[in-house]
């Protein structure tokens, strides 16, 4: 038999080091992967499960406001007014959960359009209609300039969501301002939409940040509270929209401008 | 016009079934999947909602076996699970429609009127002629009225009650009458169900 050649010797323990290694890697990539997985089913699990008890306290506090309509419009006025802010923060709790989600989502595996044909100022008049009640409590004035009339090929879910998280931030941050502007514009390829309001704006220094998971400009508790991915989650949404979300300079407040690629549809 | 709901969380499914029966349908309940298919089975229902996470048998086995033995009926899927795939699955297997919690009590309504037009056209339950009442045009299989270029949505109840008072034009009904005929003989609602049934319905129309 004939001797081994050290060359061949080498390159086998070589050979036999590389399989090792790339069996402890794959070893750790399936044990990251595993982990990972798990938390993101755990995030989605806990966030369906919250979405049970959330329908719950949303339909019974729609069934109390039916039953206070029929009750004589003096003993119905203060319950009622409590029952808008239970509703209210339910909603706000469910726009939570969506963003929590979509998070998950595009952690496991990416995010996907749907898009269809839409009217984009629709759109925009439907989110304002839902945060008519917050935006009155808060004595915030809302205006839009409609200009985004055409039906185009849209994601009607990413654009609501992306409108729910500025205008959020509206509430939350800048309500101290009293306005919040919305004006949107069209071309045969794209629609833009800017949110402006006349709150304390972002320092220079912020601008980029803001954009960035989990940032709060903010850290002390008695300032309002926020999970601070509502910004990245819009301008992530915008940007598989061909689009994106910017800060734009404002000369008072902050305005964010958000443009996404459209394609008409008529 | 009779509806099954299928729900495993007690609080959705009685706030539900509520919501269906001031709407004017008889809901009839079940807590699991097999009970579920029972009372399908037993009852016979128009239409269907369903949640898909139930104990036992879930949602897409239900379905698939309600598909089976009627191929007609609407089923709309009530449920947490909000992935696109779910919803395909569920679009797959025979679904109308599929609403995600968290849900207001005005869209589960809309939903519900809009199952219960097409179930109207497509002949799961009688036609009704259209007929007048004062200055409004009611159209039963719509379950709208209009006066003049104003369109007025109803509920199957507010229908039935304003059906019944357009064919006893000048007459006094009384509580007993307009529950039997509106509400069913086996439904025992208070008085003060009736008036604040008829002044909120006074007030729309």
């Amino acid at each position: 038999m004939p001797a081994a050649v050290p060359g061949s010797a080498r390159y086998a323990s070589l050979v036999a080091a590389a399989v090792a290694l790339g069996l402890l890697v794959a070893f750790f990539w399936r044990e990251y992967r595993r982990e990972a997985s798990q938390r993101v089913s755990f995030v989605n699990q806990v966030s369906h499960e919250l979405r049970t008890p959330l329908t719950n306290i949303r339909m019974y506090a729609d069934l109390l406001e039916s039953d206070l309509e029929r009750m004589p419009e003096d003993e119905s006025e203060q319950p009622k007014g409590r029952l808008k802010i239970i509703a209210e923060e339910s909603q706000r709790l469910s726009r939570l959960i969506g963003n929590v989600l979509t998070m998950a989502r595009q952690q496991r595996s990416g995010l996907t359009l749907k898009p269809q044909s839409a009217i984009v100022d629709d759109v925009i008049r439907d989110v304002l209609r839902q945060f008519e009640p917050a935006l009155n409590r808060c004595q915030v004035e809302a205006s839009f300039e409609a200009g985004a009339g055409e039906s185009v090929s849209v994601d009607v879910d990413v654009l609501e969501q992306i409108l729910v998280n500025l205008f959020s931030n509206v509430e939350k941050y800048a309500a101290s301002g009293g306005v919040l502007n919305v004006a949107s514009s069209q071309t045969v390829e794209s629609t833009a939409i800017t949110v402006s309001d006349s709150g304390p704006g972002i320092p220079d220094r912020q601008r980029d940040a803001i954009f960035r998971p989990f940032y709060l400009m903010s850290d002390r508790l008695v300032d309002t509270a926020g999970t601070g991915i509502g910004l990245s989650i819009a301008r992530e949404l915008a940007q598989l929209h061909g689009g994106d979300v910017q800060l734009v300079d404002s000369t008072a407040g902050a305005s964010f401008e958000v443009t996404l690629k459209t394609r008409n549809t008529k | 016009m009779r509806v099954l709901l299928a729900e495993d969380d007690d609080l959705t499914r009685q706030g539900l079934a509520e919501v269906l029966q001031q709407e004017g349908y008889d809901a009839v309940q079940a807590a699991n999947g097999s009970a579920a298919l029972d009372c399908f089975t037993a009852q016979r229902p128009d239409f269907v909602c369903l949640a898909i996470m139930m104990p036992g048998q879930n949602g897409y086995d239900v379905c698939r076996a309600i598909r089976d033995a009627d191929p007609d009926i609407p089923i709309i899927f009530i449920s947490a699970k909000s992935e696109e795939i779910d919803k395909v699955v569920g679009f797959e297997i025979g679904a109308d429609d599929f609403i995600v919690k968290p849900f207001g009590v005005r869209e589960v309504v809309a939903r519900i009127r809009a199952v219960t037009r097409r179930c109207i056209v497509a002949g799961k339950t009688s036609r009704q002629e259209s007929f007048e009442i004062g200055d409004l045009t009611v159209n039963p299989d719509e379950l709208r009225a209009t006066r003049g270029e104003t369109t007025l949505e109803l509920s199957l109840r507010d229908v039935g009650i304003l059906e019944l008072l357009a064919q006893n034009t000048g007459k006094v009904l009384d509580r007993n009458t307009i529950f039997s005929h509106c509400w069913g003989e086996d439904y025992f609602p208070n008085s003060r169900t009736l008036d604040q049934h008829i002044s909120q319905l006074r007030k729309r129309v």
